[in-house]
């Protein structure tokens, strides 16, 4: 009886494992895979030998072929990920045109005349635009509503949005103030990573980083940090409106197995 | 994975495609048979199994059979994997191939510890 308890518990934590495969090989397989892991435990506590380093091990292999679907999902579907490519070329290639062409409106005051990016510039925004594009592939293949699709792109945009203006001008008058933002990302990415970026966990999370925006940029009012609270109250706006698809996709979705 | 019968085979495939040549079965039975039939040598784990399982049903070697219980298990309803003719074929192209590779080895008398000393 006690080892029953054991078994589910495994199963429960098993299954939890098995939402990291892509969502087409999890539909197929996850059941059976469940199952099979069930039917393996049982052989184990049959024959009076512990679970833990079985668990352990079915695990790490199962991790191991989480790893190579995921891969494989991804080169069967090549031109999903090479278009986020393009679109960083593409964003990459504008200002290095205005630099080529010395097009530009002239800053007396930085010194500079038109666009001047260094090396740096165009690795870290080309960075932020390949990692924002890759992460809204991976995220909304989890769901399959347009609702879900379009929660995704609200908190990616939202993100890179945050970063971006951070990056530029700042939100904040005051240096360190801006550094608060990072946690508002943090909660974000973390929430939603725990969560898998299945809706319903999603929801809660992107919920939580409306919430850590508002902190955010009520200690910046309290403590004269100068917040911008058009900005602010902007994206606090995406996060919810994020928050809110995806309840609306976790409510239309089948539940997955 | 191509769609030809005569393309040889991964160690895991060809083990699966033997445990399923006699009957239907579903995923915890073909990792026992797999393991009945290796003498213990060959033990896969789900994540390999249900890999495996996959890129066979996408190659046409081996389809989903029904939902059902398994008598010896009446617990669960389980599904079944089953041969294709496409399957039958990869394993007997490939069964073939051994056939010939023992052949060879035997026409040059090596035999099975004809190595045993070699460092």
């Amino acid at each position: 009886m006690q080892s029953d308890r054991a078994i589910g518990r495994y199963r429960r934590l098993y299954g939890r494992l098995l939402r990291l495969y892509p969502r087409s090989f999890r539909e197929r397989f996850g059941e059976p895979m469940a199952q099979t892991f069930t039917d393996l435990a049982r052989e184990r506590s049959d024959a009076n030998r512990g679970l833990l380093g079985f668990a352990l091990a079915t695990f790490a292999e199962t991790s191991a072929g989480i790893i190579r679907e995921n891969l494989a999902h991804m080169t069967t579907q090549p031109m999903n990920y090479l278009r986020w490519v393009l679109v960083t070329a593409a964003v990459l290639a504008l200002p290095a045109l205005a630099m080529a062409f010395n097009i530009g409106v002239p800053d007396p005051g930085s010194g500079t005349d038109g666009v001047n990016w260094g090396p740096m510039d165009f690795a870290t925004i080309g960075v932020l635009v390949l990692g924002a594009g890759l992460l809204f592939e991976y995220a909304s293949s989890r769901g399959r509503s347009v609702e879900h699709r379009a929660a995704v792109g609200i908190a990616v945009l939202a993100g890179l949005g945050l970063v971006w203006v951070n990056l530029a001008v700042g939100m904040m008058d005051v240096e360190p103030g801006n550094s608060m933002y990072v946690l508002v990302l943090v909660v974000a990415l973390i929430g939603a990573a725990i969560g898998r970026f299945e809706p319903r966990e999603a929801s809660i999370a992107m919920f939580a980083t409306a919430g850590a925006h508002a902190v955010v940029a009520v200690i910046a009012l309290v403590t004269g940090l100068g917040p911008t609270l058009l900005a602010d109250a902007f994206f606090v706006a995406a996060w919810v409106a994020s928050g809110l698809l995806f309840r609306r996709a976790s409510v239309a979705s089948v539940p997955s197995r | 994975m191509k769609n030809r019968p005569d393309a040889p085979l991964t160690p895991a495939v060809l083990h699966i495609l033997l445990a399923l040549s006699t009957e239907e079965r579903h995923g915890y039975g073909i990792m026992k048979q797999v393991e009945r039939e290796s003498r213990g040598k060959v033990r896969m784990g789900p994540g390999t199994l249900y890999g495996s399982l996959g890129r066979m049903m996408a190659a046409g070697l081996i389809r989903e059979g029904d939902r059902k219980l398994d008598p010896a298990m009446d617990d669960e309803r389980r599904i079944y994997y089953t041969l294709t003719g496409l399957g039958r074929k990869a394993l007997q192209a490939e069964l073939d191939r051994y056939r010939d590779v023992v052949a060879v080895a035997t026409e040059k008398r090596i035999s099975s510890n004809a190595f045993a000393d070699a460092v």
